[in-house]
């Protein structure tokens, strides 16, 4: 009878700190991705679909994973293990709201500040909700969010649906779309999705991700992705048919993204993936006839249970540019349950452009010469749905102190 | 005794509330390093799309470590794209824009169209009487920038908005709106945001 009476007054706690936080997430409007934690590897997860709708990891939470989450990333103020503890009530959808098993719901919301070239800014970063519906086999999912990216920038601009290309709100849309389970190890969707390439890591500014242009920040396109997860091996398809939400039609990318992941142990996995497209006009230098690739190897390895390693390595052929490659390093340590500290090394040289006009220029770093990033962070899992992160980031350009409040709902 | 916690949050609820709709009124769009300029520019011009940040950096992505060459830096110039300019209205725009001051690089909004009026009324250098023409077309820069024409190209109308639109079957935006909106928007929500407080009270008692 307590227990009754303390769950009812934490889910009246809980309602209404959403209901007095929501003003604030009304600053909220601006873009980037949600949460998909390769490092979970460190506790035996090498597929993606057990906890994440997407088969490939990222956004959209099962029931199950909403579970995992609160048992085994957040911080445990109850003296017990995980495998001891049961998932607490708030770890469900808004921290309280239990949905059918058919319907799968959420929502990432972040707050940043960001310290670079002696300036300190605080701005609003994203408002996503996103959710997945099953009927049998058949599923249908998708994302809606706000943006308010200023004209130059690339971030969100990709995904909006409404068409304000100044520094007006946008409504946006990352992903959306229907597929089938064809088996327990096949699933078919078409719609805009998430690229299938390399490590799935939420650092969308990551060189590794911005540069080859498949992050989840910005990086979905339209197409048809066949994905397979089995015990020990996984990987994901998809011909890439141009994003539409991008005009006029030169400046859409088609061709495919793809990746295959092999465990190797219980908790290390390896894998390749490659990436090829072709547009009549790159959407960012606006180079003609652009042929663009990423290609080389990856890794996920869950060294002890509290220290994990991720790395990528990819060449980059771009035929408006000279050969290049781009790839980071990334350990992983989790002090105690919730608390992680991240070392990260990021290397690229995108390769010089190949115009005339600029051949007589000399190289600069990551752009026809090498250069190196360092990564210093800390992320803190602190509450149910919460964490905060807070990363140094060295660049031969510039020194950026970066840190967020993240919530997902 | 066992109602005393309850009590605490409730009025921890409530000066979350409150606090977060002070904080939500106060809210302005976010100052500092925001690339504002390409829309102060279409604001000013009523463009029709918002100028590539090309005009005046030798990147997509704008920022300081790549403007193009001025007064102020005579660096290397990477141009971006066959046929694009080279940077002589942007040095112009520095040269003109110091008003015989020190070169320097606008720092607001207000700076830069300060700036571009400036362009449009001061003689070019003393030879010439009339405004700058960058790219020597016959057509002074501020008159091609109010034609969504390159200042720095001899190219055809419109090719100010060279880029990719963005949106489901994007035409070309909108002059941005006033950033009172931010404002309005956010007090609207601030204030659902205390009607569900009250309702979810109003429907204990």
């Amino acid at each position: 009878m307590r227990k009754d009476t303390h769950t009812v007054r934490t889910r009246g706690v809980w309602w209404r700190v959403l209901a007095a936080a929501l003003p604030l997430l009304s600053v909220l409007f601006v873009s980037k991705p949600a949460h998909a934690y390769s490092w979970m590897i460190r506790h035996g997860y090498s597929g993606c679909p057990v906890c994440h709708a997407d088969p490939s990891g990222g956004e959209t939470l099962t029931a199950y994973g909403r579970a995992q989450s609160d048992l085994l990333l957040r911080m445990r103020y109850d003296g017990k293990k995980a495998e001891e503890a049961e998932p607490s009530p708030a770890s469900r959808f808004l921290w309280f709201m239990d949905l059918p098993t058919s319907v799968l719901m959420g929502g990432s919301i972040r707050v940043a500040s960001d310290y670079e070239n002696k300036q300190f800014s605080v701005f609003p970063m994203q408002l996503d909700v996103y959710g997945q519906l099953r009927f049998g086999s058949f599923i249908a999912g998708g994302s809606l969010g706000v943006i308010k990216t200023p004209p130059g920038s690339l971030y969100g601009r990709t995904s909006q649906i409404t068409t304000n290309q100044g520094d007006q709100y946008n409504l946006i849309s990352r992903t959306f779309y229907v597929g089938y389970d064809l088996s327990n190890e096949f699933t078919l969707r078409v719609g805009r999705l998430n690229l299938p390439f390399g490590v799935r890591i939420p650092e969308h500014t990551m060189w590794v991700r911005q540069t080859t242009r498949t992050d989840r920040e910005s990086g979905q396109e339209y197409g048809v992705a066949l994905a397979y997860n089995a015990e020990s091996l996984r990987g994901e398809f998809m011909p890439i048919l141009g994003n539409y939400q991008i005009n006029p039609d030169k400046f859409r990318e088609r061709g495919y993204s793809g990746y295959l992941e092999l465990m190797a142990g219980t908790r290390a996995a390896i894998g390749v993936s490659s990436f090829y497209t072709y547009a009549k006009e790159d959407r960012v230098t606006l180079e003609t006839s652009v042929a663009r690739g990423a290609h080389g190897p990856f890794t996920r390895i869950g060294v002890t249970d509290e220290f994990a390693i991720l790395g990528e390595a990819d060449l980059l052929t771009d035929s408006s540019r000279a050969l290049g490659y781009v790839g980071f390093v990334q350990g992983d340590y989790e002090f105690v349950q919730g608390l992680h500290g991240m070392l990260t090394v990021e290397w690229q040289d995108q390769g010089q452009l190949k115009s005339e006009k600029v051949a007589a220029m000399r190289p600069r770093p990551g752009d026809g010469k090498g250069e190196m990033g360092l990564w210093v962070s800390a992320n803190w899992f602190f509450l149910p749905h919460m964490d905060v992160r807070i990363d140094a980031i060295q660049r031969p350009s510039d020194f950026s102190l970066f840190t967020q409040l993240h919530a997902f709902l | 005794m066992r109602r005393s916690t309850p009590v605490k949050t409730r009025g921890l609820g409530r000066s979350l509330a409150w606090a977060s709709v002070f904080g939500a009124l106060v809210w302005s769009a976010p100052a500092g390093a925001e690339p504002t300029f390409p829309a102060a520019l279409q604001k000013e011009f009523k463009n029709q799309c918002a100028v590539q940040c090309t005009l005046c950096h030798t990147s997509p992505e704008g920022g300081l470590d790549n403007l193009k060459p001025s007064p102020i830096s005579t660096g290397p110039v990477a141009l971006i794209s066959p046929n694009r300019g080279t940077g002589e209205f942007f040095a112009n725009l520095i040269r003109i824009g110091a008003n015989g001051g020190s070169p320097h690089y606008p720092a607001s909004d207000d700076a830069l169209i300060a700036m571009v009026k400036l362009l449009e009324t001061t003689p070019c250098d003393k030879m010439m009487g009339t405004p700058c023409d960058s790219d020597g077309d016959g057509t002074i820069d501020t008159k091609e920038l109010a034609e969504d024409e390159d200042p720095d190209v001899i190219d055809k109308p419109g090719d100010y908005c060279l880029g990719p639109k963005y949106g489901c079957g994007a035409h070309i935006g909108n002059i941005p709106r006033e950033s009172s909106a931010t404002r309005e928007a956010a007090a609207v929500i601030s204030l659902l945001g205390v009607g569900l407080v009250f309702l979810r009270r109003a429907r204990r008692r």
